[in-house]
């Protein structure tokens, strides 16, 4: 086999790998760019949403005009799980799929779970 | 290469861009109108009374408020603790009362005496629906009827000018605490008051120019003047001077001016999940009620040996302890120190001590006491507890952009 015919079958053979693993390539400088600011907007969001849980359950408890004045602002933190839904939409319209968005996802959780219990309670499955 | 090739590419361009600007242009709409309705419905929901203060009563007021003869020791007067480059406060933690000298840090270098509480500044104080003076609220406007120190003699039914009346006679702010005031003025009476009062008036009336003041705006004779018209007259000036105006969100609310994205991202902290409008809301940014944040005591505090009991002191009831009026905001970022004690240096400071106190103190250099008085302090926040958010300091930064929109802008001050 001459020199040139080497050049050819390893150009074409780096050609069908890079094609083979381009996506993944991708995927993973994109997890790589995107994976802090889409785990802080996942906390925003958990949070933005257990604190208007909180402020329902308060308002249907004792409801009074300071908690429905609570409820409303609980309502106007959930901006936050807006901001999470455009990052989400952004990260998919650049190739990601919805099993890379929660391995970000999760990826987040780790990083603010501070031991296994929390990493349990979000894994349990529970049935109520 | 041909235009007919790149064209599909060019198109393509253009219809992203177009779907892009107007995606953002939506977001961007949905931002700012959850932001102007939430200023309408916690701030801007009443609408003011107009006031047209007499301007030549301002003027005389304006005298007055800057007249050291006001004082007991003839040096002291309320223009020195009220100052406009620190927004109508003086730049301290604990004022520096009478015996003090300068302006702002120089007064530290006096012999002046320490008042144990921050000075606060008069923005909107001269408005009708300001009725609850003060740190504690010592003097407020319930059911019609004014209570204050004066309990049934107060001089008059206007929360404003009763809080006028008390720098005057108040030990230490503009009253010597020496052995004359100790032998036979400190009896908590409301006749060592009048003592005092007399005193000032006296000195007002030997003045030809305020003499005549009083008998062209106030129709009194020399005899009649009395130190009510002193307040009156210093009222006015307060009403004219420090009067509401327009903010930068003010005018964005009735959409006569724009925020920027990040003002915009602030106010929506504010209103949103820094829960800051539960307490800071109104017209002047105040509910007028009674909260304890856990700031620490910087100074002597109130009650002495670094202790600060709030409204306690003004109620006796112990579920008012370490509680203080939710102060306004109007022009906040001018008016540090903050904090009852000015132990908050900046507004991030500030905003830090309503949720995570620990961060800003370093508890193995303080003495038992004050650790003790700490958790007291942590335990009566915790009342309000649902209302402690959690804030990261990018959250803190642009919170703060968004406090910056509520002062008044240099032309109009």
């Amino acid at each position: 086999m001459n020199k040139r015919k080497v050049y050819i079958f390893l150009g074409f053979s780096f050609a069908y790998l890079a094609g083979m693993f381009s996506s993944d390539i991708k995927s993973y400088f994109i997890k790589e760019v995107y994976s802090t600011e889409y785990g802080n907007l996942v906390f925003k969001c958990d949070q933005a949403m257990r604190e208007h849980f909180i402020a329902k359950q308060v308002v249907a408890a004792k409801p009074n005009a300071e908690h429905a004045s609570s409820l409303m602002q609980a309502e106007i933190a959930l901006i936050d799980c807006q901001d999470y839904d455009l990052a989400r939409k952004k990260l998919l319209s650049f190739g990601l799929n919805e099993y890379d968005l929660i391995e970000l996802s999760l990826r987040a959780i780790e990083e603010k779970s501070e031991d296994i219990r929390k990493v349990v309670e979000i894994h349990e499955i529970r049935y109520d | 290469m041909k235009f007919d090739t790149i064209k599909p590419f060019l198109c393509a361009l253009a219809v992203w861009f177009v779907f892009a600007y107007t995606y953002e242009a939506a977001y961007a709409g949905l931002r700012d109108n959850t932001l102007i309705d939430a200023g309408k419905h916690f701030i801007y929901s009443t609408s003011l009374t107009p006031i047209d203060p007499n301007i030549k009563k301002a003027s005389l007021g304006s005298k007055l408020f800057e007249d050291v003869r006001l004082s007991f020791n003839g040096k002291m007067s309320c223009a020195l603790c009220h100052i406009d480059k620190f927004g109508s406060s003086d730049g301290l933690r604990n004022s520096i009362g009478i015996g003090g000298e300068g302006e702002g840090s120089e007064r530290l270098d006096s012999d002046g005496l320490v008042v144990p509480r921050n000075s606060l500044p008069l923005w909107g104080r001269g408005e009708s629906d300001f009725q609850t003076f003060f740190w504690d609220g010592k003097v407020e406007k319930e059911g019609g009827k004014v209570r204050s120190q004066f309990g049934d003699y107060a001089p008059s039914n206007d929360p404003l000018t009763v809080a006028i009346h008390l720098p005057f006679v108040e030990i230490r702010e503009m009253v010597n605490d020496d052995y004359e005031v100790k032998s036979s003025l400190k009896t908590e009476s409301v006749k060592s008051a009048e003592k005092i009062y007399d005193r000032l008036l006296e000195r007002v009336k030997e003045n030809q120019e305020y003499v005549s003041a009083f008998d062209e705006l106030y129709f009194l004779k020399l005899d009649e003047i009395e130190f009510i018209h002193i307040a009156d007259a210093i009222k006015v000036f307060i009403q004219s001077k420090f009067r509401l105006q327009k903010t930068r969100f003010e005018k964005y609310v009735k959409q006569e001016s724009v925020l920027s994205p990040d003002e915009v991202a602030g106010g929506l902290i504010f209103f949103g999940k820094g829960k800051c409008v539960s307490c800071h809301s109104g017209r002047h940014f105040t509910d007028f009620k009674y909260h304890s944040i856990p700031f620490v005591q910087a100074g002597f505090g109130k009650n002495g040996f670094g202790v600060d009991y709030g409204r306690f002191n003004v109620t006796h009831d112990p579920d008012d302890l370490y509680k203080f009026r939710t102060p306004p905001l109007t022009n906040v970022e001018k008016t540090a120190p903050y904090g009852h004690s000015g132990s908050a240096l900046t507004m991030e400071e500030a905003v830090i001590y309503h949720f995570d106190p620990l961060r800003l103190i370093s508890t193995e250099n303080m003495t038992p006491l004050e650790r003790s008085e700490f958790y007291k302090k942590l335990l009566a926040s915790s009342e309000d507890s649902e209302l402690i958010p959690y804030l990261d300091d990018d959250e803190v930064d642009t919170l703060i952009l968004f406090l910056k929109t509520l002062s008044y802008e240099e032309s109009s001050e």
